[in-house]
């Protein structure tokens, strides 16, 4: 390896170490664009789409730090740092909505200018606001506010985010490997030799001098495989999707930070979290009738009347903090990422990065990478944060702003397939094309299943596009799945309005399509 | 103007009332907000075609089943006769309606959208069933960018199931093609038969079977047809298409013809918010506007939870919203299993006596009020395969009813 990485694009030399990335989502593909930069030849393997587990299933806020000012000041201000840093990398996902920490009347009137000075302290751009114009800038929020403070908080799309981490990589020559699952690794003499991974039918031996353990909430099993330990606590969070953009900037409560207060706007949509629940298994994503409800009361706190809006959807996430060495229970956890090498526990040319948030993505592989570097002796300095990505595909696909009648009256061939999300066919023709794409797959690419109706009119019509490209579609299976995915977010949330939608769902897929629903269906399809 | 009954709710059991009491000489006024679940419904009559309680074993014959279902069942409540006499008086009005539905007493097995089979008691004028399509070549007749019919999975689903399916691609005839636009190109057609003719040649040898989406008339539906199966020269059958569905419009507008020529006054866009209770009776509901609306019977056809005739808050409880009749609910709607919240939204609603009169604490609650349809309790649509055979069978009794109220 030299002095310096080569150039964009250039050919891995063919010396240069070989580093498997376990895990794609933000983490891992930041870690792969990073290693792939830094000179390294780079497999990232992912075992199920990219960006379908932690990185999509949290609130969707590319954070200014506003929200750990206090709690931790330096974790903060490395989250502005980065904040800034995302924004100018993959600006077409991000949409700068700004926030605003509101204290309310319940509110410890003393944290606000606790919160002032420690945003001051991150160097977070903070600015106090008269109460009067928030409440008529905002006008659902709860007019019990008495102080207000706007910070540069912003919202992200995260799929959009991998997608692009994932292309840059690509063109970087790097390798990703999606429905790819670890079975085992290959040692020697202490060191790590090769990677099993079992897709696409077969399993298969991948030679690798270095092992990057970037699986989220999934990381301590994977370190299990090599005979290590990871000891992560887990933490379920559930969040409501209400069909209502109902603020414009992401709101926070000003107070110590805990559960239940956070309102983020996202495309036409808002989310409401967070639960917070210590679980022990990382595929534990089911949101009970408890949450709904501990959710919607805190909810009202924030929006008055919030129970008589639509609500069409909820789901939940694991996030993986690590627990360190000298923690005790009852302790807070640190916020911020750890790099974990473990040569000195017996195993040497591996790695593990966790914690941190998807904020941070990109310091978390900075780290990452420095590390790397010096366990090869190689000096290559980290280039991610000035290296403008690859270009990236057509990004319509993360704007759904476009009216569904201009798509319409464009180009009537071109019929509109999703009303909801204004997703045409021929965005859909494009990327069944490249073949390889499931019901799923398209859904968090095209945001197809995403609105109000979840899917009820679209999903039909993209599976008879993806039976007509491939006849051996399984159409009526992979229909009755996802229609009973769908239903597990959409059922938590039946009442008013969509309560209807769930019955004409039903009507739907069952005595029109004369599908069954799939009970068995896994928790691990229980998606965001 | 008082009128002898007041219908609330345009779903298929309000316009069966409205049938059987106009019939029998009483003026009815019907007002609703318009929509149906009609407009969303497959082709054909579903009677019965699920078993209770088998996790889903075909019906062979429906009224065989009845006994099997729970006590409180509106078949139950209703007992096994007056279905019957309900179904077979439906039957026999068909042509004065202008429906045609064809039955041999037993369920068949209809193609549905995704090309699986789903059991229907009575079949649509050349609704498709899996019967029709043995022995030979079936034409798949789809017409470009008819996003509404997903033609890809209904071929892929019936070669999997060894029929020789082939799918034929028509050029769209009438611009942006959505179910609607195709039914009225068919409607306003000079002449259907050279339509038909001109695509005949795209007919793959040895066909016997023609299948279209269901979009092939709405009003002249039955002449279209007669057409089409001249000019190909073969049996040609209807397949669902995503909603709407045009044969659930075609029979909603069969029979609100019907009942309009009979003379009931429809009141559509109107929406029921409030009846005060006088002494276990009703006399007159209001509409949004404060309009009241007297008569001296009311059917509450409002298609429960899917159609709005049931409320559900936030907490998992339901409520009728016009007269506030106690609503029958094992618990909260709510639960960890999907499944269970589907159930609990079908089988939620109003508990009656077996004259349809709703119950409050056991007690008769009004006794010229009459509750039919998806606002009934203790039923299950798509679980049962069951929803135009409660609609006909409770609409036809609580219009029974209320001619009986009226008369003693």
């Amino acid at each position: 390896m030299s002095s310096q990485g080569p150039s964009k694009g250039a050919p891995r030399r063919v010396s240069a170490p070989r580093v498997a990335v376990i895990g794609g989502g933000a983490t891992g593909c930041a870690v792969a664009r990073d290693l792939l930069l830094r000179g390294f030849r780079v497999t990232l393997i992912e075992f199920g789409d990219l960006g379908s587990g932690t990185s999509s299933r949290f609130h969707g806020m590319l954070q200014s730090g506003g929200r750990y000012a206090v709690s931790d000041t330096d974790y903060a201000a490395e989250c502005m740092r980065e904040r800034q840093i995302v924004a100018g990398l993959v600006p077409h996902v991000v949409e700068p909505t700004g926030g605003l920490f509101v204290s309310l009347q319940e509110d410890p009137p003393a944290f606000a200018d606790e919160f002032r000075a420690s945003c001051e302290a991150a160097e977070i751009p903070v600015e106090e606001l008269d109460p009067e114009t928030v409440r008529r800038d905002e006008p659902h929020l709860s007019p019990t506010i008495r102080r207000a403070f706007a910070v540069p908080d912003a919202t992200i799309n995260p799929w959009g985010l991998v997608t692009a981490l994932c292309d840059d990589a690509r063109a970087l020559g790097g390798e990703i490997l999606t429905r790819h699952q670890v079975t085992g690794f290959e040692l020697a003499g202490g060191r790590i030799r090769a990677v099993r991974v079992a897709g696409g039918g077969s399993e298969r031996t991948l030679e690798a001098d270095c092992v990057v353990n970037a699986a989220g909430p999934w990381a301590a099993r994977v370190a299990f495989l090599a005979d290590q330990t990871v000891d992560l606590e887990l933490t379920k969070g559930s969040i409501l999707v209400f069909a209502h953009r109902f603020v414009s900037k992401a709101i926070n409560r000003c107070r110590p930070s805990t559960s239940h207060d956070i309102m983020v706007p996202t495309g036409t949509v808002s989310l409401f979290g967070t639960t917070s629940e210590v679980v022990d298994d990382p595929d534990t994503t089911r949101v009970n009738p408890e949450e709904i409800q501990s959710l919607l009361e805190g909810g009202e706190a924030m929006i008055p009347g919030l129970r008589s809006y639509r609500a069409f959807r909820a789901w939940a996430g694991v996030r993986p903090l690590l627990k360190p060495a000298d923690w005790s229970q009852g302790k807070p956890l640190p916020r911020r990422h750890k790099v974990i090498n473990h040569a000195p526990l017996g195993l040497s040319g591996f790695f593990t990065v966790c914690g941190g948030s998807l904020t941070t993505h990109r310091a978390m592989a900075e780290d990452l990478g420095n590390q790397v570097c010096h366990h090869f002796r190689a000096i290559a300095p980290c280039r991610t944060a000035t290296t403008p990505l690859a270009s990236h595909r057509n990004t319509s696909h993360w704007r759904p702003a476009e009216s569904f009648e201009s798509i319409e009256a464009e180009n009537r061939r071109d019929s509109g397939i999703c009303e909801c999300e204004s997703v045409s066919q021929s965005d859909l023709d494009a990327l069944i094309s490249e073949g390889g794409y499931g019901l799923h797959d398209l859904r968090r690419r095209l945001r197809i299943g995403f609105g109000p109706c979840q899917g009820t009119f679209c999903a039909g019509r993209v599976a008879g596009l993806l039976a007509e490209a491939d006849p051996g579609f399984p159409a009526e299976e992979a229909l009755a799945r996802f229609w009973s995915e769908r239903l597990k977010g959409m059922t938590r949330t039946a009442w008013g309005d969509q309560a209807r939608q769930v019955l004409l769902s039903d009507l739907v897929f069952r005595e029109v399509m004369g599908l069954r629903l799939r009970p068995e269906i896994l928790p691990s399809e229980d998606r965001r | 103007m008082k009128t002898d009954a007041l219908i609330l709710g345009s779903e298929l059991d309000g316009l069966v009332a409205a049938l059987r009491l106009l019939e029998q000489g009483k003026s009815v006024r019907l007002i609703a907000t318009g929509g149906s679940s009609l407009h969303y419904a497959p082709d054909g009559l579903h009677l019965l075609g699920y078993e209770p309680g088998t996790g889903g074993a075909v019906v062979q014959n429906p009224y065989e089943a009845v006994d099997a279902l729970p006590e409180r069942h509106p078949y139950r409540l209703l007992g096994k006769a007056r279905v019957r006499a309900a179904v077979d008086g439906f039957f026999e009005r068909r042509q004065e309606l202008g429906i045609e539905l064809s039955s041999n007493g037993r369920n068949m097995l209809a193609v549905s959208l995704a090309g699986q089979a789903v059991p229907v008691f009575a079949t649509g004028l050349h609704q498709a069933i899996f019967a029709d399509l043995e022995g030979g070549a079936v034409a798949v007749f789809c017409y470009d960018g008819h996003r509404d019919f997903p033609s890809g999975i209904t071929i892929a689903e019936l070669r999997r199931r060894q029929i020789d399916a082939h799918l034929l691609r028509l050029e769209d005839p009438c611009g942006s093609p959505d179910s609607m636009r195709l039914a009225r190109f068919f409607d306003s057609h000079d002449d259907t038969t050279a339509y038909f003719r001109s695509i005949r040649d795209r007919l793959p040898e040895n066909s016997t079977c023609a299948l279209f989406p269901a979009i092939l008339g709405l009003d002249r539906h039955g002449e279209i047809m007669a057409a089409a199966e001249q000019a190909l020269g073969l049996p040609c059958r209807e397949l669902p298409t995503l909603p709407p569905s045009i044969p659930g419009m075609r029979l909603d507008r069969c029979l609100t013809k019907r009942i309009q020529k009979l003379g009931a006054l429809l009141h559509l866009g109107a929406q029921a918010i409030g009846a005060p209770a006088n002494n276990g009776r009703c006399d007159a509901v209001s509409d949004e506007t404060g309009r009241r609306f007297e008569a001296e019977t009311f059917v509450i056809a409002t298609g429960g939870v899917l159609m709005g005739g049931l409320e559900v808050d936030s907490y998992g409880l339901a409520r009728e919203p016009v007269f506030g009749l106690e609503v029958s609910q094992s618990g909260p709607l709510e639960a960890d299993n999907p499944e269970e919240v589907l159930d609990a939204l079908h089988v939620v609603g109003i508990e009656t006596d077996d004259r349809l009169r709703p119950l409050a604490g056991g007690q008769l609650a009004y006794e010229n009020l009459f509750v039919t349809g998806r606002t009934l309790g203790h039923w299950n649509p798509p679980k049962e395969s069951s929803v135009e055979g409660v609609a006909i069978a409770t609409g036809w009794a609580a219009a029974d009813q209320a001619c009986a109220y009226m008369e003693g």
